[in-house]
């Protein structure tokens, strides 16, 4: 009797460890409501799917801190506040606290497609420094051509996260997207129709 | 150790190794194409290219010409093979494990000095480009038509698409 009672605690007490590890993964966002931590950059934009005449398919964007394999910032589009005024695009404007340290956008892929982001030439790479606050660009993409951009929408989207979180208003926000960016970056569900891939 | 104990461990390692069999060799750490080699006058440089796909990514065909294997294509990969001028028969064939057929066959006509691009791509809708070597192969699965095909691709269009590609290792060829 013992033995089945320690067993089926057992088993919880490892879903539960397992759990909070999964949890502890990904980086929670920041929402400006206590005092930055100086130790700590903060890094800004937004991220959104279009979908016309269809539905949003679930963008999930990772960023990880290199070295540090704990460190990761998962952006998606579902389950999250819908910023964008258009019906055909779901998305939002972000804010982390994270450590300084070198992140790379490692993958991306959509929830209801099978897709998996390609493996990229050149790593997207780019660094932040404590006390910093910085805009990292607008992450674009659609369900026609499978590819996601990191677009300079800066004069715009600093805008409405200066409006959506007050702590930034009087910030120096920086416009790293000249690191930060990139261009289309194609999913394995991306087709070439002839043009090449993320051209139709 | 019990019988039934190494049925399972023997399916699981026979399982193991035709997934080997089945999508080729590892690209991991292969570089990624970054401009054509230049080409020589006494043959035509011809890069097959394969972008990496959902559908059929874990199958890698080989590819003949004239009935001499010349490479594979990997999802995610290209390999580069120097043809001399002329006609040539080009066949795509599926891995012994999946039927060992000919699943494609065209035709190209190259000549020396020059450098083409041979794709082999997948796509829901059917092709209306022009671009198309022998012939389209469409088929339903789970509930959506996918075409298939090899396309002979504009430098400009191709340079889009290859630098997504990794180089086929060598060992494979």
């Amino acid at each position: 009797m013992l033995g089945k009672v320690s067993s089926k605690y057992l088993v919880w007490g490892a879903v539960a460890l397992c759990v909070s590890l999964l949890s502890g993964c990904a980086t929670s966002r920041y929402d400006g409501k206590h005092a930055p931590d100086p130790s700590k950059a903060i890094i800004v934009g937004s991220v959104g799917e279009s979908f016309p005449m269809m539905q949003p398919h679930g963008l999930v964007v990772e960023i990880k801190q290199q070295g540090a394999p704990g460190t990761v910032l998962r952006l998606t589009t579902l389950g999250n506040e819908d910023d964008q005024p258009s019906p055909s695009v779901l998305g939002h404007y972000f804010m982390y606290e994270v450590p300084p340290g070198e992140y790379e956008y490692t993958q991306w892929h959509y929830v209801y497609y099978a897709g998996k982001s390609m493996p990229r030439p050149v790593p997207a790479v780019f660094s932040v420094k404590a006390g910093e606050t910085l805009y990292i660009g607008d992450l674009r993409v659609d369900a026609l051509r499978f590819c996601l951009s990191n677009v300079n929408n800066a004069d715009d989207t600093v805008q409405a996260l200066k409006r959506k979180y007050p702590m930034l208003k009087d910030r120096n926000i920086v416009n790293l997207t000249p690191k930060s960016g990139f261009v289309p970056w194609p999913s394995s569900d991306a087709t070439d129709f002839g043009k090449g891939l993320c051209t139709i | 150790m019990k019988r039934s104990t190494l049925l399972w461990v023997g399916l699981f390692a026979a399982l193991a190794s035709l997934t080997g069999c089945i999508s080729g060799p590892d690209l991991k750490g292969q570089p990624f194409f970054t401009s054509p080699a230049e080409p020589r006058a006494d043959e035509a440089t011809v890069y097959f290219y394969r972008t990496a796909a959902s559908i059929g990514g874990g199958v890698a065909p080989t590819i003949q010409v004239d009935g001499c294997t010349v490479g594979s294509l990997p999802s995610g990969s290209f390999f580069k093979a120097g043809i001399s001028a002329g006609k040539h028969s080009v066949a795509s064939t599926s891995p012994p494990i999946i039927s060992g057929m000919v699943n494609q066959r065209f035709d190209i006509t190259v000549e020396n000095g020059k450098v083409y691009y041979i794709a082999d791509q997948l796509s829901t809708s059917d092709y209306k480009d022009g671009q198309t070597l022998g012939e389209v192969d469409g088929r339903r699965f789970s509930g959506t038509m996918f075409y298939s095909r090899y396309a002979l691709v504009p430098a400009e269009e191709a340079l889009r698409s290859i630098k997504w590609c990794q180089e086929l290792p060598a060992t494979a060829r």
